[in-house]
């Protein structure tokens, strides 16, 4: 399925994209961190996440298959596998110039599999978004107190 | 007093009594001193290389004794193929392939480190489809097929998918769908379905420190089992016991090999101590056979009589990552295609097709519910094309006993059966010709019929055995090597032996009542097949007789008479020409000891053995004489479908067999019946779902529907005819997989037949039939919708 | 929500059994956030089960009597939160609160109806659960209460998705509070090859008000409440003109999911006729 959103953000979009570009730094946005570690270009890590009250500790492996802090483009593949269920993702993310602020854009290619996949893909699309949107509150609030 | 009369009668099973009150005692219940538990940790992927395997976590648990992985096990196992291994080495082939066990000294601690072990893995592209397996450039299931051994009739095709292919020719089919007046072709298909038997596989294995195995486990076929395990850990089978306890539920998934090899060595490997393994369901689902995906492109020419002039038909099954009885499975599906009809020219291509799915095996029906499916339904719709009704259109083709020659070239034996029988009495039940009326203009009902016939699918030599002990008040033990799935086979044997001795039948114990032990037993190829009563029954009265002359020999010498003027009946033995001298059966039980105490004699113990006669292999174009008996019967139903939903109502259904000689009535109705309702459920409602990835979406019962109590709200009638076949015991026939084949193909035809829909795939459940109503007939489905919101302007709001 | 649990042992934790609501709330205060509450068991458990939830606590209804009661006064039907299922199975509740009786009626099968409750199942926050629609269909209230204080919310906007609850972990449901008024009412479950309903309907019509709640479920991850207003009933004309407009509306308005269970097309399908079949019998003539 694809997942695609947007967030307006009105922080100053370079120390955005450092920020984000920083696996130290975005870790402390992401709740549910029980452990983490990073080497190169991949950052692993277990989290317990889920929808609600529904909550599973997942094994997740980000690559970071590119990052352009010139053009502001990255490409991240994501893997998950948790009881819950598993996923796969590749996302693209990108900051669009707005008027007086910008927008910090995502398109995710996702597959899920395990428990994951018997529900609809609006509940699967919904919790992400939900999860995206606090993550990018969380940096827009951190960067602005840099 | 003749006991003649206790054959047919419906009395309550000989152990009713002992499963509903609780006595019974399934493995499920059974734990020993000492005993470990196992857990298994399952892969994730569907095909992937391991990489390594990290258990130092999992040891640290408290209560956790060792960790196994492939690698400590190298050994192969396998029914027919020996594609299987203990547990996954360098690669896992399924998502829910075994890769690791945990053994602890409770099921707690075995859960924990579980979680805990880490398998780096490195994932390989899966095949999920058939169709994408069988092609040139497919990812292997199997890159080292060459190298397994394989049961002699099963060819795997090294370098493909393929684990076995059969092939079956009868004529030129060619040149027979150039004759026939009406080809019918189509493509149909069935899902992967499981056995969702109650008690789920569970086993204990206990490698003895004297290097001998003992195993408890939840199995169908104890010798089988036995024999696989020597086999596979190359031990002799006097070093083997297999204690098979009343199983709950077995259906084909406990016929063979299922985790007795597993928990031995996991027993050797936790310092010889006896370790439990139970399945949870979800496990059941994931990690344990279901049965094959069937696909079928099938080609039938007609004349315009409507005799079936041509078939030809390509059978694939979905075998998934390991294919068991699978490979016989397809065979026996191709060797049987033409069902209960003889066919002048067949072409049949049987496949069972490797991919990286779970694992498949034998279910009740072995082939018949797959082949069937296409087989019945392609008669009706020739029917209707030709302007005939289906029943006529059966008659004229059904094989004729005596007559008529399968397209394997085996004869029909004369006493074979009564198909036009079967077929007109199933018409006559369901009234085939009344059409009925639904109770409203969005529903429609219709009729559905389907004959069916299944022999035994079995060795040339698939042979049996039985012993008759006398105890020393004369009451009869009798000794088989049929297992207890509650298909009532303990039941029709104690019939038998009570009829033969002329005593109660309390005064008969068949031992197997409450469990086969393979060291106490004696010895039956498998409790499958529906070959129980017939060839346990036979090795039965054979040791009857045995037992019955040891006891005459002995009485000749008492009563001063010929051997051959002595009957043995009502309990006593007494001499047929003066009837006033008799003594009871029991005197001569232990030996006869007369009065100034002397002995003559000892113990009766009867024997008997049986093997099927003149059974050959089956050659490269299928032909051979490879069966013992056929039981033919039809199933009929009446449905009712919502045309707006697509549910589908059984409003009516009758279940009609020539079952030879009815013995063990009550066992019959049950079978008839229970047999119905499982139909009905892989007609219905079950289905495996996978997703792309290769995991099952529905390991569970919410969602893994099976028929409930609330389903079977509708009236099965059974009849059973009696046409003898010579050579079984009392010329009775088997039962237990015919009651399912023809369920599936009834229903569809009572869609068919009320609406003109096409069914090919199963399950039929409320959705699906709606897409093919919608699809086929959309306009049935929008005037079923303007009926039913026209019924709502007779009510006004108030 | 069932995947298929490979386990057969729960997670480890604490089992309480207070006496009294005061001693619950007390220990809320302290564990709310670690902790589960159980009245039968039967989704806490399954969930546990399942490793979806992981309570350190589970604290007990069973011990508290006044959470057992089922209360009528002709104003309000009041149910506490440790009433099972099966206890609301009887004719007076099938005559005051018609659409509750068969949603009851509805929800798995007698043996679980034995053990679960209507705030356990409106606690799981499933989108294929029968108390949620039924309530909404009755402006039905929740009493939640937590140490210290005790308040009434309606029952609408209580489940905010899947897993998702409008309660604090401080607080619980003590009773479910339905008014009573002169009523007409059906709970229509269309389920197959599945035991969760992949369509389900409840329609409450308020007779001498004039009004009716038409709540669809299981077809999105929330229900769908549709009033009277909001397709311009009108009361006095011909009903098939009403339907013309339901039947507008639903095709404009609801845009059902895909999932295990069914897709979008064949849910559309069925939720136009459980409702027409709801309408049908809760606006026929004989009715009383």
């Amino acid at each position: 399925m694809k997942i695609e959103g947007c967030e307006k953000i009105d922080t100053d979009p370079e120390k955005t994209w450092m920020y984000l570009s920083d696996p130290e730094k975005i870790i402390k946005c992401i709740p549910g961190v029980i452990e983490w570690s990073v080497s190169q270009n991949v950052i692993k890590a277990k989290i317990k996440q889920g929808i609600g009250f529904i909550k599973g500790t997942f094994d997740i492996e980000t690559v970071i298959a590119k990052n352009d802090s010139l053009k502001k483009e990255a490409l991240l593949q994501l893997q998950g596998n948790s009881n819950l269920g598993n996923f796969k993702a590749n996302i693209t993310i990108y900051l669009n110039k707005l008027e007086n602020a910008h927008n910090l854009c995502y398109a995710a290619d996702v597959n899920v599999s395990g428990m994951i996949g018997t529900l609809s893909s609006s509940i699967v699309a919904n919790t992400v978004k939900k999860i995206v949107k606090d993550l990018l509150n969380c940096v827009a609030e951190k960067v602005a107190s840099l | 007093m003749t006991s003649n009369s206790i054959l047919g009668e419906k009395i309550p099973q000989v152990d009713s009594w002992l499963k509903v009150t609780g006595t019974l005692r399934y493995n499920f219940d059974i734990s020993l001193p000492d005993m470990l538990f196992a857990k298994l940790v399952t892969s994730k992927y569907a095909h992937a290389k391991i990489k390594s395997i990290d258990f130092e976590d999992a040891l640290k648990v408290p209560g956790v004794v060792a960790v196994a992985t492939g690698k400590d096990f190298p050994y192969r196992l396998g029914i027919y193929v020996s594609d299987r291994d203990v547990l996954a080495i360098d690669k896992v082939r399924w998502v829910g392939h075994p890769v690791a066990a945990v053994i602890a000294t409770d099921i707690g601690a075995a859960e924990e480190a579980v979680e805990k072990v880490v398998v780096d893995y490195e994932p390989l592209e899966p095949v999920l489809d058939i169709e994408k397996a069988l092609e040139n450039d497919s990812p292997l299931v199997h890159e080292h097929l060459g190298e397994y051994s394989s049961f002699p009739g099963f060819k795997p095709i090294p370098g493909t998918n393929i684990a076995n292919e059969f092939k079956l020719i009868k004529g030129n089919v060619d040149e027979g769908l150039q004759q026939s007046s009406l080809i019918i072709e189509d493509t149909f298909k069935m899902p992967q379905i499981s056995h969702a038997t109650m008690e789920v596989q569970n086993t204990i294995g206990y490698w003895r420190p004297d290097g001998t195995v003992e195993v408890w486990s939840s199995v169908q076929s104890p010798y089988a089992t036995r024999f696989l395990l020597s086999k596979s850990l190359g031990m002799p089978l006097n070093k083997i016991v297999v204690h098979a306890p009343p199983i709950g539920g077995g259906f084909g998934l406990k016929a063979g090999l299922g985790w007795e090899a597993l928990v031995a060595l996991l027993s050797r490997k936790a310092g010889n101590k006896p370790v439990k393994l139970t399945l949870s369901r979800a496990e059941q689902m994931i990690a344990a056979p279901s049965r094959d995906l069937f696909l079928a492109k099938v080609k039938a020419g007609f004349s315009k009589e409507g005799k079936f002039l041509a078939y030809k038909a390509e059978f694939f099954m979905d075998a998934g990552a390991y294919a068991d009885y699978t490979v016989n499975v397809s065979r026996t599906s191709g060797y049987s295609a033409e069902g209960a009809y003889e066919i002048e020219n067949v072409n049949v291509r049987s496949l069972a097709v490797y991919t990286n799915k779970i694992p498949t095996t034998a279910m009740r029906g072995f082939g018949h519910p797959e082949n069937h499916w296409p087989l019945e339904q392609i008669l009706d719709r020739a029917a209707h094309e030709l302007k005939m009704d289906p029943v006529s259109i059966r008659r004229i083709n059904l094989l004729k006993p005596g007559k008529s020659f399968r397209a394997t070239g085996e004869r029909v034996r004369e006493d074979e059966g009564d198909p036009e029988g079967v077929l007109k009495t199933a018409a006559e039940l369901i009234q085939i010709e009344k059409v009925e009326e639904s109770s409203a203009p969005w529903l429609v009902r219709g009729k559905g019929l389907s004959m069916l016939v299944k022999a035994p699918s079995q060795p040339s030599n698939a042979a049996a055995s039985a012993i008759v002990k006398l105890n020393e008040d004369g009451t009869i033990d009798v000794i088989t090597g049929t297992g207890s799935m509650g298909q009532g086979t303990p039941t029709g044997l104690a019939m038998i032996a009570a009829k033969e001795f002329g005593v109660p039948l309390e005064n008969v114990k068949v031992v197997q009542t409450e469990g086969v032990d393979t060291d106490r037993n004696a010895y039956t190829w498998q409790t499958v097949g529906s070959r129980g009563l017939f060839s346990d029954g036979i090795a039965l009265l054979r040791a009857v007789d045995d037992a019955k002359d040891q006891i005459r020999t002995m009485a000749s010498v008492v009563f001063k008479v010929p051997k051959d003027d002595l009957e043995i009946s009502d309990g006593y033995v007494f001499s047929k020409s003066h009837p006033w001298v008799k003594k009871e059966l029991k005197e001569f039980a232990n030996g006869y000891t007369f009065d100034d105490g002397t002995c003559i004699g000892g113990p009766v113990i009867g024997r008997g053995s049986y093997a099927p006669v003149l059974n050959t292999f089956l050659d490269e174009n299928g032909h051979g004489s490879n069966t013992v008996f056929h039981t033919f019967g039809a199933t009929a139903v009446e449905a009712e479908i919502n045309l707006i939903t697509g549910e589908i109502k059984i409003i009516k259904a009758v279940q009609v067999f020539d079952i030879g000689k009815i013995i063990n009535l009550m066992g019959l109705i049950a079978q008839a019946d229970g047999g119905f309702i499982m139909g009905l459920g892989s007609a219905l409602f079950e289905e495996i779902k996978f997703d792309d990835s290769g995991w099952v979406l529905n390991p569970n019962l919410t969602h893994y529907y099976i028929p409930r109590i609330t389903d079977i709200n509708f009236e099965i009638k059974e009849k059973f005819l009696e046409t003898p076949q010579k050579d079984g015991p009392f010329g009775a026939r088997g039962i237990g997989e015919h009651v399912m084949i023809g369920v599936a193909p009834a229903i569809a035809n009572a869609v068919y037949n009320a609406t003109g829909v096409k069914i090919n795939e199963l399950p039929m459940n409320a959705e699906n039939i709606w897409r093919q109503i919608t699809s086929q007939k959309p306009e049935l489905f929008y005037k079923a919708f303007q009926n039913f919101e026209g019924s709502l302007k007779e009510v006004t709001a108030k | 929500m069932s995947f298929g649990s490979a386990y057969f042992t729960l997670p480890k934790f604490k089992y309480i059994k207070p006496r009294s609501v005061d001693e619950l709330l007390n220990y809320l205060s302290e564990y709310g956030s670690n902790a589960k509450i159980m009245s039968g068991g039967v989704g806490v458990i399954a969930f546990m089960k399942e490793r979806l939830i992981s309570p350190d606590y589970i604290i007990s209804l069973s011990d508290i009597p006044e959470l057992k009661k089922v209360k009528n006064d002709g104003e309000t039907f009041e149910i506490g939160a440790n009433v099972h299922l099966s206890e609301l199975e009887y004719e007076l509740v099938r005559k005051t609160v018609p659409t509750l009786f068969k949603a009851v009626k509805n929800i798995a099968d007698p043996t679980i109806r034995n053990m679960g409750t209507l705030v356990g199942d409106l606690a799981e926050a499933i989108p294929w659960a029968d108390a949620y629609p039924a309530l909404l269909s009755l402006d039905a209230s929740l009493e939640v209460m937590k140490k210290g204080s005790s308040k009434k919310v309606p029952v609408n906007g209580f489940v905010e998705g899947l897993g998702q609850i409008n309660l604090k972990e401080d607080e619980f449901i003590s009773k479910i509070i339905i008014p009573v008024r002169k009523m007409r009412g059906t709970y229509l479950k269309f389920a197959n090859s599945s035991e969760y309903g992949l369509a389900t309907v409840a329609l409450t019509y308020l007779y001498e008000e004039e009004r009716f709640n038409l709540v669809l479920g299981s077809i999105t991850e929330k229900p769908i409440v549709i009033n009277n207003a909001d397709v311009n009933w009108d009361f006095k004309s011909d009903l098939s003109k009403n339907i013309e407009k339901l039947n507008a509306y639903i095709d404009s308005n609801v845009n059902p999911v895909d999932d295990l269970l069914s897709s979008s097309k064949f849910r559309k399908n069925i939720i136009k006729y459980l409702t027409l079949r709801a309408i049908k019998e809760v606006f026929s003539y004989e009715r009383n």
